[in-house]
């Protein structure tokens, strides 16, 4: 696999030799300190000429060390504390040039401190950004907060991981990394074509290989369909599959056309100057007078969309202390791990390429926290599907299709797990998988805790019918029944990769957990119900936000008959 | 007179504004006072349609969401898409 694969997501919204050749030194052992330093290590930080330095006293790695995280192992405990950074680092990214020592490198230096070393780390000076994590919210910013430590809690892995992820994003302003207008998203100038087949998605999935020749997915009998570029035929590669029958098939348009690559120039895209760390506190609550608990009470969740945010808020939640068993079912649709998804998707390293996604998130969110008991659905969801997620399935004696059967069967099995849902995590690709699952939410009177992000764009709506929160309806409108575009790691945006990168991952998946944690424990009344992320200006709000209104909002079950008999004529 | 009901999307409050001719949705938000000056904003129909440049006359009698530009943030995971 190539650095461009690993990257490519992220390449218009970041200049990647700037991050690659970094030099950054990292003060303090706080909780955010594995978020950080897993977000930078995803985002291909000193995987070149750059390096990252951890300054740390070397000492044991303590049980608490490993608790309210994931990046640190059970196994890691009474070793040392720098060695097992770097240990695991390296396993996340291999290229990434990490060290420990004491004194820092030249060049930036950011901290993410326990309350008790704010102040030494203050003295030594120089700090640009600080990533703090305090009991109820995160703190963000050129100077330190001091509070007292009043130990973990509920919320903590969660708020840690907010707070990794916006620290490593303003590590980028300081860098200037941020992509500012155009950015040359392929190494060489290529017409895009896409290519209907039976089964020519399929057949590139089991290729197993980074772009699969198009000639080498066709049956022998179509030999004669050929490619013709300048009179010659052309080597036409699958970089895309859009589903089992449809590709994205990538020409070389010749050497003449080649404005990057071996041998060249790079082009780097024209990006910002430098910024400063921008200030950022934020809670997942409105208020900030309430006492929450260590450990996590007995829940059961189904969570749809093991992508990004997905990957980010169950792990998230995994990493959350438990006193019951946390039961989670993870629905998501994709056949396998790609290596371009490794730059945000968290619970996926390099060996897992060409793995089952559900499946293998299930195993890792498991190996995280034994306490999690996972089930995995590869399924779409799917408008056509709200009926029997609502409603009564009834018994079919005999299906002779083996693949409509096995369907039937997932989706009987999704029914009864959101019937015993107390929450359902939303984090899919698409507008009209949010509406079944808005539909499916308000119908069975439990809350959705829906998270989207696009490049450095992230929201969090917070419905809860039960506490008179807007429904995603509400928020966004009766459309979404009707928008099935998916944007995710197997769609293109016109002929572009979809931009997608870790830190507004970490954060949006934060948000959510805290969010549904915050609900969970029995705070829906002081939880923020909307949060709105733009990454690039350095900005995190959360708004309580006003109840539904209840002349409004009960019309939209009453419309979803209709929004579906238009979404399936759309 | 001719007027459009905006409704802030995070506050739930509501102003009648009078229809300008000539005007679009987004110049009709702004010389209300709606919004304070500089703060960034968008303009949804019931629909969930961003209306910003269209024209204000198109919408009399109707209520519009006002909220924050960029709220079509679809991204996230997999699990849609045709059946």
């Amino acid at each position: 696999m190539s650095a461009a694969d690993r990257y490519s997501r992220q390449r218009g919204l970041v200049v990647q030799d700037l991050i690659a050749d970094a030099r950054l030194s990292v003060y303090g052992t706080g909780k955010a300190l594995p978020y950080l330093l897993q977000c930078l290590a995803a985002l291909g930080f000193a995987a070149r000429h750059g390096r990252l330095r951890l300054c740390l006293a070397d000492r044991e790695v303590l049980p608490a060390d490993v608790a309210h995280q994931f990046l640190l192992r059970p196994e890691d405990v009474g070793g040392r504390l720098g060695a097992a950074l770097v240990h695991r680092l390296s396993a996340v990214d291999p290229a990434i040039a990490v060290d420990v020592d004491p004194l820092p490198l030249d060049g930036m230096r950011i901290a993410t401190p326990t309350a008790a070393e704010v102040a030494a780390i203050a003295r030594q000076g120089d700090v640009a950004v600080w990533g703090q994590v305090l009991p109820l919210s995160i703190h963000i910013g050129p100077s330190p907060v001091e509070v007292p430590d009043d130990g973990p809690n509920v919320l903590t892995a969660a708020l840690a991981a907010i707070s990794g992820g916006l620290t490593a994003q303003a590590v980028l302003g300081l860098l200037g990394a941020l992509v500012r207008g155009p950015a040359v998203l392929s190494s060489w100038v290529e017409e895009r074509l896409w290519v209907s087949y039976p089964g020519i998605g399929r057949r590139a999935t089991l290729a197993n290989t980074d772009a699969p020749a198009l000639r080498g997915l066709l049956d022998p009998d179509d030999d004669g369909f050929e490619i013709i570029v300048h009179g010659r035929a052309a080597d036409a590669r699958v970089t895309a599959i859009v589903d089992g029958d449809t590709v994205v098939a990538s020409v070389p348009l010749g050497p003449e056309a080649v404005v990057a690559g071996p041998g060249r120039a790079a082009v780097r895209p024209v990006h910002r100057e430098p910024i400063a760390a921008p200030t950022i506190d934020w809670s997942p609550l409105a208020t900030g007078d309430v006492v929450l608990p260590e450990r996590l009470p007995q829940i059961r969740l189904v969570m749809c969309g093991a992508g990004a945010l997905g990957s980010w808020a169950s792990a998230t939640l995994a990493a959350t202390p438990a006193d019951g068993t946390v039961e989670l079912c993870v629905v998501d649709m994709d056949d396998t791990i790609e290596a371009h998804n490794l730059n945000r998707q968290i619970l996926f390293d390099l060996e897992d390429v060409g793995l089952p996604k559900a499946r293998l998130a299930a195993q890792r969110l498991t190996g995280i926290n034994p306490m999690v008991g996972t089930r995995a659905l590869q399924m779409v969801i799917a408008p056509q599907h709200r009926d029997a997620l609502i409603g009564e399935m009834a018994d079919q004696d005999y299906i002779s299709d083996p693949d409509i059967a096995a369907q039937r069967m997932r989706l009987k099995e999704l029914r009864e797990r959101l019937r015993e849902a107390d929450a359902v995590l939303s984090c899919p690709d698409n507008q009209q998988t949010r509406w079944v699952l808005n539909v499916v939410t308000e119908s069975l009177g439990i809350p959705l805790v829906n998270g989207a992000v696009d490049g450095f764009v992230g929201r969090v709506h917070v419905c809860d019918p039960r506490d008179d929160g807007r429904c995603l309806i509400c928020w966004l409108g009766a459309s979404i029944a009707r928008q099935p575009e998916r944007r995710s790691c197997t769609d293109i945006l016109g002929t572009a990769p979809v931009p997608a990168i870790v830190t507004s991952a970490a954060v949006v998946g934060g948000i959510q957990t805290a969010a549904l944690i915050a609900l969970l424990t029995g705070h829906a009344k002081k939880v923020g119900r909307f949060h709105a992320l733009d990454a690039a200006r350095g900005e995190l709000t959360g708004y309580r936000a006003a109840d539904r209104d209840p002349v409004e909002c009960p019309t939209h079950l009453l419309d979803a008959e209709e929004m579906m008999a238009r979404a399936s004529h759309a | 007179m001719n007027t459009i009901t905006f409704r802030n999307a995070l506050t739930d409050m509501n102003q009648q504004v009078p229809v300008q001719a000539g005007q679009t949705v987004r110049q009709t938000v702004e010389s209300s006072g709606f919004i304070a000056p500089g703060n960034n904003f968008s303009v949804r129909d019931k629909d969930g349609q961003i209306v910003d440049e269209q024209p204000a006359d198109r919408f009399v009698g109707q209520m519009l969401s006002v909220g924050l530009p960029g709220d079509n943030v679809v991204g996230g995971g997999a699990v849609g898409g045709a059946a």
